[in-house]
């Protein structure tokens, strides 16, 4: 069931050995044969159409010459705004929604020759760590469907997980790429904040959202970030950097470098399973020439609660546009226009999304505001400092878990709001302090995919992947 | 810290969302339980912290030029949008009219039901 590389696929498609559209068909294929069990994954949401891509005016370049994803398929979380498939969040409110215009990902994705295999799920407007908040039913883990892919970009993981595509684009506000990345087996890469373009990523909370990309391999991640990099116009907090280049660093290796291991991330309550696995990773990077380091990250224990209060804070704000009147269902029973809102409001959003809006409000509202709202962005500030601390005392990157837990049964913790929250506890940092970082296979723990995860200094991807790399080969993943 | 019904009702008021009594309790308890979490924050010293971060995170190194965009991304929107107007909509909205989508007529703001809206 493994499909060829997304760099094979690519070089296959440019000499010609492939015709462009097959890859395409054939990932098409595999997605029907995943949903047609008594226990279907349940990746996507939508699935292209090839004929209706062109239709919608959507280039379907034959992929010869240069184009470095040519004919390669690649999945998108339906947050991401497409020409020729619905866009919905995984939200009632958005059901059936067409968008007028495509993500500047998307585009560039398909400039670079790649093709959309379809739209993933993901939980209600990227809000969760399981995709069970999905209006449209949960995703599966390909590695045991008793179990969630975790979330929220968790269709993409799943895509990549069951061998549909090689690669997927997802967003990361809090963890929602690496978690599902380690909780599916598969690399899920965090940009640093401005690195990628937000235009047409449906907001969540945006000085946290930042699209990542999954592969079954570094190499294949890396392939999709490079060609989605670089500076937008259309997106005013998008950095004027141009692409790097990521490929052509991936061999570069870690000697010589300085990896960090928090104590604050491999607390005496972490599983000794991942604990070990961490162990392990560490002492791979050190036969590659690394030096381990201990060091500390004071204010990480604060992550979680300052995340949750600018998060819902912020959603509270960019979700104000889910009226009944913009975008989505509109009660009929409404009689006016506060009524139109209100019943609106209620029937399309989902719990977990109304939960969190009711949250953000009462954090920015009269009274509260500083408590909260204000607090929390200066903790926030605090946990970056942390970060520049580290860097500054010479150390490259950082390594620890992703999750403090391998994949959990569906059901187990949707009852208890507080304990999914705290899913994201290793990775929200990153979102928090503006930083890339990349969740690696590092093995199994209790019969389950584990996930390693490097952080580093903004901008760094390069070096980063390179990292993850090095690990990826001598945990025995990609040769 | 605990809420309280009314004060998840007014809250629930200014986010436009309506939550009948069993909704407000449950959520009552839901938020308890998390600002309990988040009241963690108080413990922390903040005096020595900036108000807001930095983002995107400084660019170290030469600035590059980037990419001229003065004026360049308008005239491409509007081109999209004029695109949009006078090509076909396509099943992208329910109704279309020279170049507006149409929507339901909302009611009075005075809550008095317009007739043949």
């Amino acid at each position: 069931m493994t499909p060829p590389s997304a760099l094979e696929t690519a070089r296959r498609v440019r000499v010609g050995e492939v015709p462009a559209h097959r890859p395409l068909e054939e990932a098409l294929a595999r997605a029907r044969e995943a949903d047609s069990g008594s226990r279907p994954i349940h990746a996507f949401l939508s699935l292209s159409d090839p004929d209706r891509a062109q239709e919608a005016g959507v280039s379907q370049d034959d992929g010869r010459g240069s184009f470095p994803l040519a004919g390669v398929p690649v999945a998108v979380k339906d947050n991401l705004c497409t020409l020729d498939l619905p866009t919905t969040c995984a939200s009632r409110f958005l059901e059936g929604y067409r968008s007028p215009y495509e993500a500047t990902v998307v585009r560039r994705l398909r400039a670079a020759g790649g093709r959309v295999v379809g739209k993933t799920n993901l939980d209600e407007f990227g809000m969760g760590s399981s995709t069970e908040n999905s209006a449209f039913g949960p995703t599966r883990n390909p590695r045991d469907p008793s179990r969630v892919p975790g979330g929220s970009s968790g269709g993409s993981a799943a895509a990549v997980a069951a061998g549909i595509a090689p690669c997927a684009l997802g967003s990361d506000t809090g963890g929602s790429v690496r978690q599902p990345a380690a909780l599916c087996g598969v690399v899920g890469v965090k940009p640093t904040y401005g690195r990628v373009s937000r235009y047409g990523l449906v907001a969540f909370a945006s000085s946290l959202d930042q699209v990542g990309t999954f592969g079954a391999s570094v190499a294949d991640a890396a392939l999709l970030l490079e060609a989605i990099s670089g500076h937008d116009p259309r997106d005013s907090t998008s950095a004027r950097l141009p692409a790097p280049d990521l490929v052509g660093h991936l061999e570069d290796g870690v000697a010589g470098k300085v990896v960090g291991i928090p104590d604050e991330y491999v607390p005496d309550t972490l599983d000794p399973e991942i604990r070990a696995r961490i162990d392990e990773a560490s002492r791979h990077l050190a036969a590659a020439g690394a030096r381990i380091r201990r060091v500390s990250l004071p204010h990480t224990r604060y992550a979680v609660p300052t995340y949750y209060v600018l998060a819902t804070a912020e959603a509270s704000s960019n979700l104000a546009r889910y009226d009944g009147v913009r975008f989505g269902v509109r009660s009929p029973e409404a009689r006016a226009t506060q009524e139109v809102y209100e019943a609106s409001r209620s029937r399309g959003f989902g719990p977990e999304v109304v939960r969190r809006i009711i949250l953000g409000t009462f954090g920015l509202s009269a009274g509260y505001h500083d408590q909260y709202y204000g607090r929390a962005q200066r903790v926030r500030a605090l946990i970056a400092r942390d970060f520049r601390r580290v860097w500054a005392d010479g150390v490259d990157f950082l390594l620890t878990p992703t999750s403090p837990t391998p994949a959990f049964p569906l059901g187990e913790r949707s009852d208890d709001p507080v304990s999914m929250y705290l899913s994201d506890i290793f990775t929200v940092t990153a979102n928090l302090a503006g930083i890339p970082a990349v969740s690696v296979p590092a093995g199994s723990t209790h019969g389950l995919p584990c996930g390693a995860q490097l952080l580093s200094p903004a901008w760094h991807e390069a070096p980063l992947l390179a990292a993850a790399r090095t690990l990826e080969r001598s945990l025995g993943g990609e040769q | 810290m605990s809420v309280g019904r009314d004060e998840v009702q007014r809250i629930a008021a200014l986010a436009r969302i309506h939550l009948d009594d069993e909704a407000a309790d449950r959520l009552d308890a839901e938020l308890s339980g998390i600002l309990a979490h988040v009241d963690t924050l108080m413990e922390v010293d903040v005096s020595e912290a900036e108000e807001a971060l930095v983002l995107p995170p400084p660019i170290r190194g030469p600035a590059h030029p980037g990419v001229p965009e003065s004026g360049g991304v308008f005239r491409q929107v509007e081109q999209e949008v004029d695109a949009l107007a006078t090509g076909a909509p396509g099943d992208r909205a329910p109704e279309w009219s020279e170049g507006f989508f149409l929507v339901p007529r909302l009611p009075a703001v005075d809550g008095t039901r317009e007739e043949g809206a």
